[in-house]
């Protein structure tokens, strides 16, 4: 029986292999996933701050758009609390949203009212995929792309662009 | 409390506290020159209609006080559910708005915010009132 592969050949191809394991596991991203009515959105996790407990008190803010129910007490700090499903014109049970994530972007700090957290994962850069052009309109400016989590689609946010329209008189 | 919060001279600051509905509002002491019993006298503007929030049941005998207000541009008479109290508060309580709240909010006289203990008050600019007032 002929040897047609030397040893050092096969470990030559051996450490080929571990050095695209090394290459692929570079490029990671922490994403929280949440709900907000029966679909599951992300944002980077570089933009949220804090998870809060559901039973935050929200103190409403007369003079607020429906989508800025108002304010919380966070450790003496005062914050204004979004409707992120609103603001995004949702329409989906996004009434029952009360789980509040303490986002920051473009130095603006608030509170966004989702349903439910979902999970906070570590996901390669080249799982997040563009976007399919049947985005709907109200989404369209606001998202970054999309990934399957849990055979589930995520819609991957832009906080930062969803805060500062919203700054300027968006939702 | 954050650098920002810290540089501010340790000194308090008397304010005139009341709710209306569940929402706690100040008024800066120094505005307000006399309160006087006031369910019987016709106000000039009352905090509902401030705030642009629903009117208390008119059936109801909620106590109403009335807070006669004098800023540079004149005097004028503001009517609000009792208990009203004099709170003297310590500067780092007073909060900005929030950049949201500040952009978003339509009400001109909302100037900043107060942690109150386990609450948070809306502190009324009534420089800013008196031209809605009239």
């Amino acid at each position: 029986m002929t040897n047609d592969l030397s040893l050092d050949d096969i470990l030559l191809h051996r450490g080929d292999e571990s050095a695209e394991v090394v290459n692929v596991d570079g490029n990671r991203v922490k994403l929280v996933i949440f709900s907000l009515g029966s679909e599951w959105y992300a944002l980077y996790g570089k933009n949220i701050t804090e998870i809060l407990p559901e039973d935050t008190l929200v103190f409403f803010v007369p003079g607020c758009p429906p989508s800025l129910p108002g304010v919380i007490n966070l450790r003496g700090t005062i914050e204004s609390v979004l409707h992120l499903g609103m603001v995004l014109k949702l329409s989906d049970n996004i009434e029952s949203a009360k789980t509040i994530l303490l986002a920051k972007a473009e130095n603006i700090r608030s509170g966004l009212c989702v349903n439910a957290v979902i999970d906070v994962i570590d996901v390669l850069e080249s799982d997040i995929k563009p976007v399919a052009d049947s985005l709907p309109e109200n989404l369209q400016d606001y998202v970054l792309g999309a990934l399957v989590f849990s055979s589930k689609a995520v819609t991957l946010l832009n906080l930062e662009k969803i805060l500062t329209d919203y700054q300027q008189g968006l939702g | 409390m954050n650098e920002q919060q810290d540089s501010i001279p340790a000194k308090n600051i008397k304010m005139v506290v009341f709710t209306t509905g569940k929402t706690r509002v100040l008024i800066e002491q120094s505005y307000i020159s006399t309160m006087e019993p006031g369910n019987s006298q016709p106000a000039v503007i009352s905090i509902e209609e401030l705030l642009e929030t629903p009117f208390t049941d008119s059936t109801s005998q909620q106590l109403k006080r009335l807070l006669i207000i004098n800023t540079d541009n004149g005097q004028f008479t503001l009517a609000v559910d009792e208990p009203v109290e004099l709170q003297e508060l310590p500067s780092q309580s007073i909060r900005p708005l929030p950049l949201l709240i500040a952009a978003r909010n339509e009400l001109p006289y909302l100037r900043a915010m107060a942690v109150l203990e386990q609450d948070i008050g809306l502190i009324i600019d009534p420089m800013l009132i008196d031209s809605k007032a009239g």
